[in-house]
């Protein structure tokens, strides 16, 4: 069937045709309020076919497993864009059941395990962070896998199968105090098997999550305006991620709306700046095999030494921005085109050290752990918050301060990171954008960035 | 098999086996989107898709399954999937609504010209809207964005009580986004909307409204920190409740993340403000009869005269109180109900937008907010990029960018002094009209 809606495609006039077929086994256990409160698995099924001509993407999708459905519907989407049909096509030779060694080894198959164990370290999270303080009001967490089965097929000869396995860890309390509210999360994930559940440490992620919710019932705010900023290892990275990573993306080069285009071989950054988006490491949240367009992903150095080395680049983006492809084609679901999209991004490890960086500070903010944030790919404006934060004074880390924001703009930021620690960590996320949410790590050392504007009161 | 196959025999196979009683949810939805790129078609879809999503009761603990595949053996294979689940949860004392006669109200969620509505059409409006944006002004640099899309859904939810309920709804939506430079300074300028029809809308306005807001931001730069009344406008301040809309559910009330518990009846906003629900407009995203759990919609009074009136409950949340589900339960195919709005209104008054710039010497008019991630509905903290206006004596003096906009939403409530008359012209189920707020701080 696959190979028939390629030959359909080509028939149609497309030059290039790709199938994306998913079936997608998706389970969950939520506990809140010391109560198992909800038990969910579900298939996600469906293809995604795509045809290219020139710079014109037309894209079929459906969870109709009906060929003769998806080719109406491809029939009726070219009709309306005046290709002209081709008489003869040319007979492709697949190579069929190509399946790469997965260097992303499973040892417990979600399946197979069940999603019984998921209750015990459950109810074991909302014990620890419940008997870390009285003032821990609420506890909400959910055990999460993922099973993603792929075929991908082309009109070059492609045909090639993936399997992709993830589990994720999303756990959240309320420390309250009088009429004041706070929350503190954790939300690790791998490209794991149920091993990954095994191989937390409860205890340390239920203590941090409390912590930083007690910590923020008491603190103050910071005097908001320009300042140097200690940004904290591990998730301090999703502010190059937003800022920086998806500007680096050729969908937003191609459509020329990126502070930088035009500017590979040039000094972007402090030269104390090295930045990597590598899809293959093993066993981390963001990584893959082949990316969705059946390509082996790879290690990209985006920036060396300051100076912009690489986009992450998809076919239609390589093509458009004349760049190779760097396996980084991601979507969601088949319910999306594939476009360029980060992997696990991160700053790469430096000299310098984070007693160094305070002590250089006489006013400042130390962003020990962030939250989310945007960015506005076309101007490079983003906006971050700070989830646990401390005013720096005289050098030294002082009291902690709550709802402190981060804004700017990535390619004027990038000059201003000065200071770069060895203490390199990663951290999971979900990053969305144009093909849907995928999972990504983000990650830094602790960095100093001399000037900043944050938010405070 | 057909759909109303597959919500049979998900409901009979789960009570065969062993379920109490169940409810079943089929969606399917249909839609065709395209881009446009500097003058040319660069993108087009078209979807077509089907999913099946079971909730049952078995010793009174639920379990949860969907499919997308919907042949026999996935169904069956779902309902076995929701039987084993139900096996780890708590129980849950629920009583799934019975059957009851609907109200006779038209919401006008479907319009047939939509289904006639060629791609051939939208292509042409596509393609004009982009070149009007391009060409409309010598400062647009790019237009990144141009897109049109038009979707139908059909639902239909079937329960162990007998209630069968099916809707069926369709809209169109248009964006555009300009990239506008003015020396090294670039801004982006976007509208988009949507509705129930093609014939309402208006070409020419969607890429003016685009570049008048690419251009009314450029020459933007910080001001001083300190506080100032700031005005929202009406384009932004729906985003501002939403953000902070989740304080009203009664699940969060009861679980404690909402800083609403215990309040019922107490002040918690200035008398200026009318908060409701209302599930009836005609035509409206949130419009509905009935809640994805089978309970009537009815419109709800959230705050009147500032003070709060109720939280919106579903079936669990009402059942842990003893009282009835407001008919807020909102449940996709994929697990649990949690609580959502049938439109959220708030009133208007009776002040036009000069009024309230009229109301200060000097006031900040808000027009773009930055990111919301350092907004937190639990405890209420506001920390948000935002670009807009300095206003001084009623009239605009500097716009405004590079700041941040301090306080808290509970804070902000009591603050609202003035509720202008008019609402956004944006296809939403969240109303808000353009609002005066003391006692915000800007930091720069």
């Amino acid at each position: 069937m696959i190979e028939n809606l390629i030959g359909t495609g080509l028939a149609l006039g497309a030059d290039f045709v790709d199938v994306f077929r998913e079936e997608t086994r998706r389970a969950a256990v939520s506990l809140k309020d010391q109560k198992v409160e909800s038990a969910s698995a579900g298939i996600d099924f469906g293809y995604g076919i795509r045809m290219i001509k020139g710079k014109q993407t037309l894209y079929v999708e459906s969870s109709y497993e009906d060929e003769g459905k998806l080719t109406r519907m491809m029939k009726n989407l070219v009709a309306t864009h005046g290709w002209q049909k081709k008489d003869e096509v040319t007979t492709i030779n697949y190579l069929r059941g190509v399946r790469l060694e997965n260097v992303h080894k499973i040892l417990k198959e979600p399946a197979k395990v069940g999603q019984s164990p998921k209750l015990a370290w459950l109810s074991r999270l909302d014990q620890l962070a419940r008997a870390r303080s009285p003032k821990i009001r609420q506890v909400s967490a959910s055990a999460f896998d993922e099973t993603q089965n792929v075929t991908i097929a082309n009109s070059e000869g492609l045909m090639i199968e993936d399997r992709r396995v993830r589990c994720r860890l999303n756990f959240n309390v309320t420390a309250s105090e009088g009429d004041q509210l706070f929350t503190g999360g954790e939300n690790p994930g791998a490209m794991m098997g149920m091993e990954f559940f095994d191989s937390l440490d409860l205890e340390d992620l239920a203590n941090k999550a409390a912590d930083r919710a007690m910590l923020m019932l008491n603190a103050g705010y910071i005097d908001g305006r320009c300042m140097p900023v200690v940004i904290g290892s591990g998730f301090g990275g999703v502010i190059f991620h937003e800022a920086c990573g998806h500007p680096l993306e050729t969908e937003a080069i191609r459509k020329k709306a990126s502070p930088f285009v035009g500017k590979i071989g040039e000094l972007i950054a402090h030269p104390a700046v090295t930045a990597i988006d590598d899809g293959t490491l093993p066993g981390v949240w963001g990584s893959i095999q082949i990316d969705d367009e059946g390509m082996p992903t790879e290690k990209t150095m985006l920036i060396e030494k300051g100076i912009l080395k690489d986009y992450l680049s998809d076919r239609l983006g390589a093509g458009e921005v004349g760049r190779r492809r760097t396996g980084s084609a991601r979507r969601e679901s088949f319910h999306y085109v594939p476009v360029s999209r980060m992997r696990n991004t991160y700053i790469d490890r430096g000299d310098d050290n984070i007693e160094d960086m305070v002590s250089s500070i006489s006013y400042g903010l130390y962003a020990k752990v962030m939250g989310g944030g945007s960015v506005n790919p076309a101007t490079g404006e983003f906006n971050f918050s700070v989830q646990e934060g401390y005013e720096i004074k005289n050098g030294k880390i002082g009291r902690p301060v709550r709802g402190a924001t981060l804004i700017g703009k990535g390619h004027e930021i990038l000059p201003k990171i000065s200071m770069v620690a060895n203490d390199l960590e990663m951290a999971a996320g979900m990053c969305g954008a144009s093909s849907g949410s995928v999972p990504v790590t983000v990650g830094q050392p602790t960095i100093k960035v001399d000037d900043i504007l944050v938010g405070g009161r | 098999m057909t759909h109303e196959d597959a919500l049979e025999l998900a409901k009979t196979h789960a009570l065969k086996h062993g379920a109490q009683s169940c409810d079943v949810l089929y969606s399917a939805s249909e839609s065709e989107d395209l881009e446009v790129f500097e003058g040319e078609l660069s993108k087009a879809e078209t979807l077509s898709s089907q999913g099946l999503g079971i909730r049952l009761f078995k010793s009174h603990k639920p379990g949860y399954a969907y499919t997308q595949r919907i042949t026999k053996e996935a169904v069956i294979c779902m309902v076995e999937d929701a039987l084993v689940n139900a096996e780890l949860t708590e129980p849950l004392m629920i009583e799934l609504p019975e059957p009851f006669t609907l109200p006779e109200i038209d919401l006008k969620l479907w319009n047939q010209e939509l289904e006639t509505l060629s791609l051939e059409s939208m292509k042409e409006f596509c393609l004009d809207m982009e070149e009007r944006a391009r060409k409309g002004h010598e400062k647009v640099v790019n237009v990144p964005n141009a897109g049109i899309g038009k979707g139908s859904n059909r639902m239909a939810l079937l329960n162990s009580k007998g209630v069968e309920y099916r809707m069926h709804s369709n809209s169109i939506s248009a964006y555009v986004s300009v990239v506008t430079q003015a020396g090294s300074q670039k801004k982006t300028g976007s509208y988009g909307n949507g509705g129930r029809s093609f014939l309402d809308f208006n070409l020419s306005y969607f890429s003016k409204a685009a570049v008048e807001r690419g251009l009314e931001l450029l020459g933007a730069k910080s001001m001083p920190s300190g506080a100032i009344p700031v005005v929202f406008s009406n384009r932004i301040s729906p985003s501002i409740m939403g953000l902070f809309s989740s304080c009203f559910s009664a699940d969060a009330v009861q679980k404690g993340q909402s800083r609403l518990s215990g309040k019922l009846g107490s002040k918690i906003a200035d008398p200026l403000v009318y908060l409701s629900c209302e599930p009836h407009i005609p035509k409206r995203p949130g419009s509905r009869l009935v809640d994805s759990e089978g309970v009537a919609c009815r419109p709800l009074k959230l705050i009147h005269e500032g003070h709060l009136c109720s939280y919106i409950y579903n079936l669990e949340s009402a059942a842990r109180e003893g009282c009835k589900s407001t008919g807020h339960g909102v449940r996709g195919l994929r697990g649990k109900a949690g609580h959502g709005f049938s439109n959220l209104i708030m009133a208007t008054g009776k002040e036009s937008l000069q009024d309230l710039f009229d109301r200060n010497q000097r006031c900040l008019y808000v027009l773009k907010l930055d990111g919301s991630a350092a907004c937190s509905a639990v405890s209420g903290e506001i920390s948000i990029g935002v670009q807009g206006w300095l206003m001084e004596n009623g009239r605009m003096v500097q716009p405004v960018d590079s700041i941040t906009l301090n306080g808290n939403f509970f804070d902000l409530l009591k603050g609202i002094k003035g509720v202008s008359d008019t609402y956004s012209d944006s296809f939403s189920g969240v109303k808000v009209p353009d609002l005066l707020v003391e006692g915000l701080t800007v930091s720069s």
